[in-house]
């Protein structure tokens, strides 16, 4: 395809961001684990590329966890790279690993010396192949005071033109007025056939030329399921992108909730709530709110026990679980007596409008420790 | 609460309805045989109060018949004067319902029936149960030691309960019991793992761990937080040298430097010469100046020297005048003195002779008065001696005579014989005579005897009576002591010791003694007087005296003219003393001025001289010339000064040029430093950048924040658990102190008048730790309570039952008191004073007795009722 005086050809490629190579998860029993999965992930990126006959692969921003990351995990994730000879990584400074405190980071990724791995260190703007060109918007500090994508310049049709930047955009509910945020028709003002954004970690679609590719691991459960990438093609300036998502998360993440009413059945609410992945590739929060007979509350104490070690992660919560106590379960404590006045004491003062919502709960767990101890509802 | 009747449906044996009842108030009797049913009624009721109708329990499925099918139970109550009806049916699987009726009408059925029927049942939770089960063999400790409630077959123990079993059961439903001991038990173990006795956290417990990793995390977390911050600084600094090196090496900037220092340099160099230039003709134009001003002063110096030749003549002139007339006045001055000096010499001599002759006056009248003056000393030396001798002679007089104790004693003697003899007068006869005229003498002892005088008669005494004869007296104490002739005697021979022959004698001689005293004491004093440190004194004195002088004062004049003499001379010599001072300054005064005018003659002379020698020294010049001289040399001074002013005012600034020089190279010199300092800098960065990176610094220190949140919220869990088990235990030791505090005393109350319709004077021992009762005292004798006999302990326990529903209806809840074969081992005896307790205490309580003992409850005295075939309303 001729556009102008320039014979284009169509191009695809793969748009990632956020690696966040060498990010610890300590307080994960398989954080090491986790830590390798971001290794891994690139790849499973060069897989990608390949399954989908990609020579690019974009990385918006964030490589690194830290600016300046451990020789190992530098050392490892650029050799990792450059073993997916067929491919070309694009590597952005994000505002994890942005110019100024991670200068050092990319002049010593620079100083390696891969052909075909590329570090995005100043705006100009650069040819991915003949008729397409990348433009990027690195990040010159953690926190930039303008949007970041504004150095991204104007340019003709003759080229597919896509940009490449890293940051929040309005829209996210947050605060639009707040500095450093991209504008989200960028790639209208700049004349872009595809704006690749990273930054956030779930994919996200801000328009038909602007997306956010994801992660390709998550990192915590502020997204639920698996990481994973963009496989865009773009046959001409001006032609709609096509992008197709990829998976390349290892882990499942599943920030669960359960709500439960009087009369659930608690496990059973629980079990339908889980995900029907293979539970050792599985990290599970489970808040469980709602209200539950008393019996039930204290049955539940024991799940966490029972079924969390299969996961690779499981967290439990019923801090958020209103009792919502009947005489019978009292009665189940004693009906009458020292034990059952206790009881009572405890089960006024979980719904004592007057405590705090600290000793409300403080109440309501004793009432269901209680509860184990006398009725045998599990420790 | 009461029980009005119950109705079993499909209940074991009853497998068609049946009823018992009526329960009336007070006591009333179900006494059947044995497997008639009592056991049935009793688990019935219990069901159907205690096990919710949606469950299949074992207790529920134990009254199940054979046969299978619901099982029903209905109870009518009486509960505040109100009619109610319950029936709960239970059925395996679905099908089970709860209804309740009011005066016929349905009010309640399912869960709502369930709330309804526990709240009459629990009343305010905190007593026992709103029913009193005294069942024997029905409720005990399970195995696994946990209170078990309800008759699950399989779990209890068949077994008749001892009396600690009952009253442990009654007990355990207000304190909890064994349940509420393990619960407490458990609880403090969870608590003992986390926390010390004093609430603090244990060492080795989750609580302890829980905060140690926090602690130990945060110190890595701010240790390695410095790291990162130093690797950070450091990042920061080698931007900040990197852009400053490259501003300081750029070379555009270096070339602009050179060429700012090329012509600084330049610029510099012009400033210096023409600056040269400048001094040059600066001094030039000094020069000019100079000389013009050399012949100026030349001119100047020609006239000064006339005019000082003219003046120093004039001044010699007057010198020498001034000399003259000062020598005449010097020569003048001195006569003067000298004629003074003469004056002094001779007043000198005048005055030393008047105060010579005052002196011969003066030795001549101290030997005057010195010759005086010995000769009235020797006057009174003789006096004094005179004196002193009569003294001495006076004293020795007086030595001679008695001293005044010897005058005394004796003076003391003659007094006591006249006393003595006074004394013998007083009582002798006293014989007075009177005469007749002409008649003869009367004489005693041949002395005539004067008329009127009385005679004292001390002794015999013999009157001669002229012309009559004699007449003899004799006193009538003739005979006895008369003290006189021993004072007397006493008297005479003191006299004769002091040498005195009687006591005028011995007066006379005191008297010359006196006398001769005070002469010796005149005469001492006369002599004290006139020689007042002792004779010898005066004698020295006198001896002391110096000798008479032989003094000419012959042609000498008295005193007085001799001083006034002396005063004139002296008066003359000071005057002419001061006349010669005053000739002597005016001479040395003269001298002075003559000396000082020949000096300024002297000096004068010498000036004229200088002053025509240096008139003769002159060049001599015309004043034209001179003029002419002078002007010439004005007009060189003039266009020296123009051309420095010309040069002066073009020049450039020297120090400027050199200043902006120095500031170029001090900038090129300081570019260069700080690009070796930055170089230096840069270097030692890059290490310490290599360093922390290849510690893994941040990625470091982000895991630690992720462990560090982690532990916090495991902190926060483990305490929140330390808050739950602090908080269950707080309210199980308050809701247990609480029941204990409510029933323990007024139960014992209760039991105390229970307990006397059985037992004389007996009374319960009550264990403080487990409210049970722990032994029993009769007739002052205490007894253990597990050797009390069966009999006695299931009469106590029965007492109990009965005490708790006293308490209850006291406190406005009735409850009915359902007895099960509560009374198995009593004897007919003690039975009987039981049924009087039940009697006694019954009141309005409701007392349901089952019992199979037909003979012995035969004499309970209470309302019988049976098991009859229900009636189509009682099936609801």
């Amino acid at each position: 395809m001729f556009v102008g005086r320039f014979r284009v050809r169509a191009i695809r490629f793969i748009h990632c961001s956020d690696l966040h190579l060498g990010k610890g998860f300590g307080p994960y029993a398989d954080g090491a684990r986790l830590t390798e999965a971001r290794h891994q992930s690139i790849a499973r990126l060069a897989r990608a590329a390949r399954d989908h006959d990609a020579a690019h692969i974009l990385v918006a921003g964030d490589v690194f966890d830290v600016p300046t990351p451990s020789p190992a995990t530098l050392r490892q994730g650029i050799a990792s790279m450059a073993e997916a000879r067929d491919v070309t990584w694009w590597l952005l400074p994000g505002n994890h690993d942005n110019l100024r405190e991670a200068q050092a980071t990319w002049e010593e990724v620079t100083a390696l010396g891969h052909d075909s791995i590329r570090v995005l260190t100043s705006p100009d703007p650069v040819e991915l192949q003949p008729g397409a060109v990348l433009l990027p918007a690195p990040l010159l500090t953690r926190h930039p005071s303008s949007d970041p994508s504004a150095v991204i310049g104007t340019g003709t049709d003759e080229a597919i033109r896509i940009g490449l930047a890293h940051g929040p955009i309005t829209g996210f509910g947050e605060d639009d007025a707040r500095p450093g945020v991209i504008a989200p028709d960028r790639d209208r003002l700049a004349g872009l056939d595809y704006l690749g954004l990273g930054d956030w970690h779930r994919q996200m679609k801000v328009s038909d030329r602007v997306w956010y590719s994801g992660a390709p691991e998550y990192t915590d459960f502020r997204h639920a399921g698996r990481g994973g990438c963009l496989v865009v093609s773009i046959d001409a300036p001006g032609a709609a992108p096509e992008v197709t998502p990829v998976e390349t998360g290892a882990f499942h993440w599943a920030p669960l909730s359960v709500a439960l009413l009087p009369g659930d059945d608690p496990r059973a609410a629980v079990a339908a709530a889980l995900p029907q992945t293979p539970r050792r590739d599985t990290l599970v929060r489970l808040d469980v709110t709602g209200r539950a007979r008393l019996s039930d509350a204290s049955g539940l104490s024991a799940l966490e026990a029972e079924i969390g070690p299969e996961f690779c992660h499981f967290a439990f919560s019923t801090a958020g679980l209103a009792l919502d106590l009947e005489t019978s379960d009292l009665d189940e404590i004693a009906p009458t007596g020292a034990l059952r006045q206790a009881a009572d004491m405890l089960a006024g003062d979980a719904e004592a409008a007057e405590l705090s919502e600290r000793e409300r709960q403080v109440a309501a767990a004793a009432l269901r420790r209680l509860h184990s101890l006398v009725a045998g509802g599990g420790a | 609460m009461r029980i009005r009747s119950v109705t079993l449906d499909n209940v074991r044996r009853f497998t068609e309805p049946v009823t018992a009842g009526p329960f009336n108030d007070g006591i009333t009797l179900l006494c059947q045989p044995n497997e008639s049913g009592k056991s049935t009624l009793f688990d019935a009721l219990h069901a159907l109060f205690y096990v919710k109708y949606s469950g299949w329990p074992a207790e529920v499925s134990s009254l199940q018949p054979w046969s299978g099918g619901k099982v029903a139970v209905t109870v009518e109550l009486e509960i505040d004067g109100e009619s109610w009806r319950v029936r709960k049916q239970w059925q395996r699987g679905a099908g089970g319902e709860a209804r309740v009726w009011k005066d016929g009408r349905l009010r309640h059925q399912g869960d709502d029936a369930e709330h309804w029927l526990s709240s009459i049942v629990r009343g305010d939770g905190t007593g026992p149960s709103g029913l009193l089960w005294v069942r024997q063999g029905r409720v005990s400790l399970s195995v696994d030691g946990k209170y078990a409630r309800g008759d699950e077959k399989g779990q209890e123990h068949e077994e008749r309960r001892n009396l600690l079993t009952l009253i442990t059961g009654a007990m355990d439903d207000l304190t909890g019991g064994k349940t509420m001991d393990a619960a407490r038990d458990a609880c403090a173990a969870e608590l003992g793992q986390l926390q010390t006795a004093s609430g603090r956290p244990k060492a080795g417990g989750a609580w302890a761990q829980a905060q140690a990793q926090v602690e130990a995390l945060e110190k890595d977390e701010a240790h390695l937080a410095r790291q990162a911050d130093e690797l950070h600084e450091a990042l920061e600094e080698r931007r900040r040298l990197r852009a400053q090196l490259a501003e300081l090496e750029d070379d555009e900037t270096r070339a602009a430097r050179a060429r700012d220092l090329a012509e600084a340099e330049a610029a510099f160099r012009d400033a210096e010469r023409h600056a040269s230039l400048v001094s040059q003709a600066a001094t030039e134009a000094a020069l000019a100046r100079q000389t013009e001003s050399a012949a100026r002063a030349e001119a100047e110096a020609a006239r000064a020297l006339r005019d000082e030749l003219a003046e120093a003549g004039g001044m010699a002139r007057d010198a020498a005048e001034q000399a003259e007339t000062a020598a005449k006045r010097l020569a003048e001055a001195e006569t003067a003195w000298q004629a003074a000096q003469e004056t002094l010499k001779t007043a000198d001599a005048e005055e030393a002779r008047a105060r010579a002759t005052l002196q011969r006056v003066t030795r001549r009248d101290a030997a005057r008065a010195a010759a005086e003056q010995r000769r009235k000393m020797a006057d009174m030396l003789a006096k004094a001696e005179d004196a002193d001798r009569r003294a001495a002679s006076a004293l020795a007089e007086a030595g001679r005579g008695p001293d005044k104790d010897a005058v005394d004693g004796i003076e003391k003697l003659a007094r006591a014989v006249d006393t003595a003899r006074a004394v013998r007068d007083a009582a002798a006869p006293q014989v007075a005579v009177s005469y007749l005229p002409g008649a003869p003498e009367v004489r005693l002892d041949g002395a005539p005897v004067a008329e009127g005088a009385a005679q004292v008669v001390t002794g015999r005494a013999r009157f001669d009576l002229p012309g009559i004869g004699a007449l003899t007296v004799t006193p009538g104490r003739e005979g006895a002591a008369d003290p006189a002739p021993e004072a007397e005697t006493a008297l005479a021979r003191a006299l004769e010791v002091a040498g005195f022959d009687d006591l005028d004698a011995l007066r006379a001689a005191a008297r010359a003694r006196a006398e001769a005293l005070r002469t010796a004491h005149l005469a001492a004093q006369a002599r004290d007087t006139l020689a007042p440190e002792g004779v010898q004194a005066l004698r020295n004195d006198l001896a002391r005296l110096p000798a008479p002088s032989d003094v000419e004062d012959a042609a000498l004049p008295d005193a007085v003219a001799a001083q006034k003499a002396a005063q004139d001379a002296s008066g003359a010599l000071s005057s002419a003393r001061a006349a010669e001072a005053e000739r002597r300054t005016r001479r040395d005064a003269a001298k002075d001025a003559a000396t000082a005018a020949r000096s300024t003659a002297t000096a004068a002379k010498e000036r004229l001289d200088r002053a025509r020698q240096a008139m003769r020294d002159l060049p001599e010049r015309e004043d034209a010339a001179l003029a002419e001289r002078l002007d010439r040399l004005r007009a060189a001074a003039e266009a020296a000064e123009a051309l420095h002013r010309e040069r002066q005012e073009g020049a450039p600034n020297v120090a400027a040029a050199e200043a902006r020089l120095k500031r170029i190279r001090s900038v090129i010199r300081e570019a260069e430093t700080r690009a070796q300092a930055a170089q230096l800098r840069l270097a030692e960065l890059r290490a310490l950048i290599r360093a922390r990176a290849e510690e893994g610094v941040e990625e470091a220190l982000e895991d630690v924040r992720l462990r560090l949140g982690a532990a916090r919220e495991r902190l926060e869990r483990v305490s929140f658990e330390v808050e739950v088990l602090r908080r269950l235990d707080a309210a199980l030791e308050a809701a247990q102190s609480a029941a204990r505090d409510r029933y323990y005393a007024p139960i014992a109350r209760e039991l105390r008048p229970l307990l006397e319709e059985l037992w004389d004077d007996a009374e319960l021992v009550w264990s403080d730790d487990t409210l049970l009762p722990s032994g029993m005292i009769r007739k002052g004798e205490s007894e253990p309570i597990d050797t009390l006999s069966g009999g006695t302990q299931e009469q106590i326990a029965f007492l109990v039952r009965l005490a708790f529903a006293r308490l209850l209806a006291k406190a406005g809840r009735h409850a009915p008191l359902i007895l099960d074969d509560a009374l198995v081992y009593s004897d007919d005896d003690r039975i009987e004073r039981l049924f009087d307790a039940l009697h006694g205490a019954a009141g309005d309580l409701q007392i349901i007795v089952l019992s199979c003992r037909q003979r012995a409850f035969r004499e309970l005295g209470a309302p019988q009722v049976v098991f009859r075939p229900a009636d189509a309303r009682a099936e609801g």
